[in-house]
């Protein structure tokens, strides 16, 4: 997974917020034709998606500039 | 002379065009949308407002997206320390903002504002330039129109179901005329029998009546578009003035106890900061919308569309680019000052560069 | 004479009302616009070194006084096609 360039690295991060919006907003509306309420779940499993996948953005986003700024101080071209 | 020659071709033709249209081809009205058509619906709900559906607005807004990031792709895949092609474009691009950026904030709080405002320049140029591209509100999908109050809709055109439809000027335009009818669930049947009155001669068998939803449509059209960059832009500013100043330092400047003079200012300056979400939601969306609408008013004014569209054209492009500069500049503006503990003094110290 | 006046219809008025709304909205904002970048030509010609300063503060100046001309057209279009 390291000797990836970040551009890889980035493709995953963006199937990953995509998949979790998208997968929120499926759930949700799984749950509303369960339960019969009005779209009540799907905007709320579409919150959850969005915060879920911003969440996740933030913390790997800082993961590859981490290793971005230890490829470049240690003179390796990533 | 040969500028000369130019001119007076383009007039006659202009001139020509518009006797044709007048006299032997009747051209095409355009039929405008205030809210995004929607494409795909993922929840239907009985409240308009809440279902959940993608919007062409929001395909095109994936689409620019992917755009702009395959742009950065091409251009960062070989890194020299001398760049050429793709990659001195990005960079000329970044620098320019770059140095605006820290001319008017500083250096420490440049650095800091850069990515969002350039994010602003770059995102909104290249969205409201691409709208101007072909295929934009061109190609789509018929949306029929149906005596439902969501489906209804005054003007619509004849279409074919199943297979490709060319809207030609002299197409069959269907006005339905409903004035009478209640709004809201109760006026259905009218509706029905207005819309048959309407399209008696008209429509054959497989044929509907139905507007235009197209695919891709100019993002900042759609009133969400402008208000989601507004309310980011707020929140990014609050942000900033937040994580400087301390919350009770930054709150003080709203709400000050020490004269009531000072407590009326603060008080202004807080309605102020509300004020501006919804000037900078209706400032980007009424100057797009206002440039997407004189642009199908002036195409579709003669037949075939005439030489003198060219003068529109280029007022959409200068425009596009201004709102654009407009926007990131003004929060970039708006972020100094919030961030900024006494205001005038320390504003001058810092933008001095 | 009134008769006329009478029996205008509902369509007319929002025309009209319409018409009105962005033909008057615009004057306050040309003009302001206007004393704006006369203001800023001047300043221009006195001082060509502060180009940037002058231009950037110019541009925004012009942004806040099309806004209000922007607030007259949302209202003509909302009269004009939303009512």
């Amino acid at each position: 997974m390291d000797n990836l360039p970040p551009s890889a690295r980035l493709i995953g991060i963006g199937f990953y917020v995509a998949i979790c919006i998208a997968g929120g907003a499926l759930l949700g509306r799984l749950l509303d034709d369960e339960l019969g309420t009005d779209v009540v779940f799907t905007l709320v499993g579409l919150l959850l998606g969005v915060a879920l996948g911003l969440w996740g953005l933030v913390i790997q986003l800082q993961e590859v500039l981490a290793a971005i700024n230890k490829g470049r101080t240690e003179g390796k071209r990533n | 002379m040969k500028i000369r020659l130019i001119i007076a071709g383009a007039v006659i033709l202009t001139v020509a065009l518009v006797l044709v249209s007048i006299f032997v081809l009747q051209p095409a009205k355009p039929i405008i949308d205030i809210k995004g058509e929607k494409l795909v619906t993922i929840a239907e709900s009985s409240n308009d407002a809440l279902t959940v559906a993608v919007t062409n607005t929001l395909f095109t807004a994936w689409v620019a997206m992917a755009l702009l990031l395959a742009f950065v792709f091409f251009a960062t895949r070989k890194r020299a320390l001398i760049p050429s092609g793709l990659y001195n474009a990005l960079e000329a691009v970044i620098e320019l903002i770059y140095n605006f950026v820290t001319g008017i904030a500083g250096e420490r709080n440049g650095r800091r504002f850069f990515p969002l405002v350039a994010t602003f320049f770059i995102y909104i140029a290249f969205a409201n330039w691409l709208s101007l591209t072909p295929l934009f509100n061109a190609v789509g999908i018929y949306e029929p129109v149906y005596a439902e109050e969501e489906h209804f809709r005054e003007r619509a055109v004849v279409f074919k179901e199943g297979g490709i439809n060319l809207i030609l000027p002299g197409a069959g335009d269907v006005e339905i005329d409903a004035v009478e009818c209640a709004a809201g669930h109760e006026g259905d049947e009218c509706r029905e029998e207005a819309i048959a009155r309407a399209t008696e001669g008209k429509v054959d068998e497989g044929e509907g009546i139905g507007i235009l939803a197209p695919y891709l449509r100019g993002i900042n059209t759609d009133l969400m578009t402008p208000l989601s960059f507004a309310l980011v832009s707020a929140f990014f500013v609050e942000w900033w003035g937040i994580s400087t100043l301390g919350f009770f330092r930054y709150m003080g400047k709203f709400f000050n106890l020490r004269g009531p003079i000072d407590f009326f200012v603060g008080f202004l300056e807080l309605i102020a900061e509300i004020a501006r979400l919804i000037s900078f939601t209706f400032r980007l969306f009424g100057n797009m919308m206002a440039g997407e609408i004189l642009l199908l008013v002036m195409t579709f004014l003669v037949a075939v569309a005439s030489p003198i569209l060219v003068i529109f054209y280029g007022l959409e492009l200068f425009v596009g680019a201004i709102q654009a500069f407009v926007f990131g500049t003004l929060t970039l503006v708006f972020a100094v000052l919030a961030v900024s503990a006494h205001g005038p003094e320390e504003h001058a110290e810092e933008g001095h560069h | 004479m009134l008769v006329p006046l009478l029996e205008i219809s509902d369509d007319a008025l929002k025309f009209v009302g319409a018409a009105l709304a962005i033909g008057i909205g615009g004057l306050g904002p040309g003009l302001a616009i206007g004393n704006l970048v006369g203001k800023a030509m001047e300043a221009l010609g006195r001082n060509p070194e502060a180009q940037p300063v002058i231009q950037t503060n110019m541009i925004l100046g012009i942004a806040f006084a099309e806004a209000i001309a922007i607030y007259a057209l949302v209202v003509a279009v909302m009269i004009g096609f939303v009512f």
